[in-house]
């Protein structure tokens, strides 16, 4: 009666199913897939891990997924034994752990592989394969970027030079009397004045009136000796542009040089 | 009328040096307030407290001669206050009897308004009227002034209990003189250690009592104007100097610490270059000229502008500096002759 009773236990679906890959027809460099059905959840961490299983065998990858039942796993092997001779090889079994601790071992197989040419053939030349194309680099567009960038680099710093005031564009003492002295040369007598009024106003750094001719030769003390022609020119203008009767005739060009040669440090 | 002139140019003269020995250290607010009499403008003096502003416009109004109203502005003083006084007479009945603008007659001659900031805006208005049109209503009619000058004086350093002048009031004085103490040490001492200035109404007797000769100024000023010679280049700097104050951006002036662009908001009217023009034509008939120069522009421009000159929001805290920055940069960029 006992073993009525032990066959009337319960057993699962399948302990465990194995689909192992042919057992022949191997080549070097081929990948194997197994795959193994077992009931109950795996431990993960006591699956194994693809690794180089010996100097012949990698295991690549181990994957697993739920069927009803319990799980599917898909172990892939890859095969590089350098076989001389058609030889049999042998992957071991690996032990597992389910979840509920119970130990279970996946089965290893059996597979021939051969080698792919006749051992004692001799190499050529002609089962080289050709060199794969090379492409050689265009150099231009290159120097031609590094050009721009130098040009560019070149206009940045005259730029940056002529914002900070470096030399080149440093300033340089300023003469509007030298400058007038050579426009004024060349016009009638109303443009003439005006011409040496607007030197005045930049010698002085403001706009100025015969007012202020006293200030402005407190200021540059150097045209002080022209102090006499320099009233009379003010006293002149205030007639001409304000109607302040007859003023005294005047050579203004003279009158710009000499203001021009004491600005120059002539005299 | 030629010798007319020049005897009333000697009695300008004369008056500017009895002013001037009676205020010290002074000179400019005495020759603006002598042009601003040539011109028949009204005058705002603004000033800290004690530098002779009421004592120079008491001596001012002496010399004008002519009657003479005086007003102390305060909080509640009321317009109805500056035309009718109103009492209880001998027999028991209340009077309304003519307030200090009417009591001297139509021939009023100075109406001089102390701490006119202290006075409200009704109080202002009232003013206003007075001053644009030189007329007002009382009794059911109409008084006119024909020879009437305005002073005001205002205090800058009080400014709880103050009422601002309104822009439009503000436009109406000719000038605004800013009174500062002497600058010199020794007017100052002197000021301070000579018997004859501790007594201001003694000392303002010294003045001859009507030099000016009110009656005849409108006259003299109408002729000024017409005769003194106004060139089309000093026309022209007048126009570049109002159009750099109105848009100082486009005159390239450069201003320490402000926003050349966003300055302005708004003022220098038509009226205040008119103004700017007959003051400075009365300052050159005070030199002695018979045209006018660019300095004679200059010297009067700041008084005769600064006040009309309105600036953005965020610049008006600063206006005390800003303002005499901006017309000094307008002196110093504005061509002349240009």
């Amino acid at each position: 009666m006992r073993w009525l009773a032990l066959a009337l236990l319960p057993l699962p679906a399948f302990a465990q199913q194995a689909e192992n890959p042919r057992p022949y027809g191997w080549w070097l460099g081929d990948e194997l897939v197994q795959r193994i059905r077992i009931t109950g959840v795996p431990d993960p961490a006591s699956l194994p891990r693809p690794r180089a299983v010996d100097y012949w065998l990698d295991l690549r990858e181990v994957a697993q997924r739920d069927i009803p039942g319990g799980t599917e796993l898909t172990l892939r092997w890859q095969n590089f034994y350098s076989a001389l001779e058609p030889s049999e090889r042998r992957v071991p079994p690996s032990a597992i752990r389910l979840a509920d601790g119970t130990g279970l071992e996946l089965p290893g197989f059996r597979y021939v592989t051969s080698p792919i040419r006749p051992i004692l053939a001799p190499s050529t030349a002609k089962q080289l394969q050709p060199d794969p194309p090379f492409h050689l680099i265009d150099p231009v567009p290159p120097q031609l970027r590094l050009l721009a960038a130098v040009l560019a680099m070149m206009v940045g710093l005259l730029a940056l030079a002529w914002q900070q005031g470096w030399f080149p564009f440093h300033r340089r003492p300023a003469r509007p009397f030298t400058r007038a002295a050579r426009t004024v040369a060349r016009l009638p007598e109303p443009q003439a004045r005006h011409a040496l009024h607007r030197a005045f106003d930049q010698s002085f750094g403001q706009v100025l009136i015969g007012a202020d001719l006293d200030r402005f030769l407190t200021a540059a003390p150097q045209f002080a000796p022209l102090a006499r022609r320099l009233r009379d020119f003010f006293e002149a203008s205030d007639a001409a542009f304000f109607g302040m009767g007859p003023g005294a005739a005047q050579d203004i060009p003279q009158l710009a040089r000499d203001l021009a040669a004491i600005e120059r440090g002539r005299r | 009328m030629d010798s007319n002139i020049s005897d009333w140019r000697v009695r300008f003269r004369d008056a500017e040096k009895a002013l001037n020995g009676v205020v010290l250290g002074q000179t400019r607010s005495i020759r603006l307030l002598l042009i601003s009499a040539l011109c028949r403008g009204h005058v705002l003096l603004a000033g800290d407290v004690g530098t002779g502003k009421t004592t120079l416009l008491r001596a001012m109004a002496r010399a004008l001669g002519g009657p003479y109203a005086r007003v102390e502005g305060t909080v509640d003083l009321l317009p109805t206050d500056l035309i009718y006084a109103a009492h209880i007479a001998e027999d028991g009945r209340p009077r309304i009897e003519p307030g200090p603008v009417l009591e001297q007659g139509e021939d009023l001659a100075v109406f001089f308004f102390n701490e006119i900031n202290r006075a409200r805006p009704q109080v202002h208005a009232l003013l206003l009227r007075l001053m644009a049109e030189r007329s007002l209503s009382a009794f059911r009619r109409e008084f006119h002034f024909p020879h009437l000058q305005v002073f005001a004086d205002r205090n800058q350093i009080e400014r709880d209990e103050t009422f601002e002048l309104p822009a439009a009031a503000r436009d109406r004085f000719l000038m605004e003189i800013a009174v500062d103490a002497p600058a010199a040490p020794e007017d100052r001492v002197a000021l301070a250690f000579e018997p004859r200035f501790h007594d201001t109404t003694t000392l303002i007797a010294s003045v001859g009592q009507g030099m000016l000769r009110y009656r005849g100024l409108n006259d003299l000023a109408a002729s000024i104007q017409s005769g003194i010679h106004a060139s089309p280049a000093l026309q022209r700097y007048v126009f570049d100097l109002c159009e750099a104050l109105r848009h100082p951006a486009s005159a390239d002036l450069v201003l320490e610490g402000a926003d050349a662009a966003r300055l302005i908001r708004g003022g220098i009217s038509p009226r205040g270059m008119q103004y700017l023009v007959r003051a400075a034509r009365a300052g050159a008939w005070i030199e002695g000229r018979n045209a006018v120069l660019p300095q004679d522009v200059r010297a009067v421009l700041a008084p005769v502008m600064a006040h009309r000159i309105f600036l953005a929001p965020a610049y008006e805290p600063r206006r005390d500096a800003l303002v005499p920055a901006l017309i000094d940069a307008a002196f110093a960029k504005i061509p002349v002759p240009a």
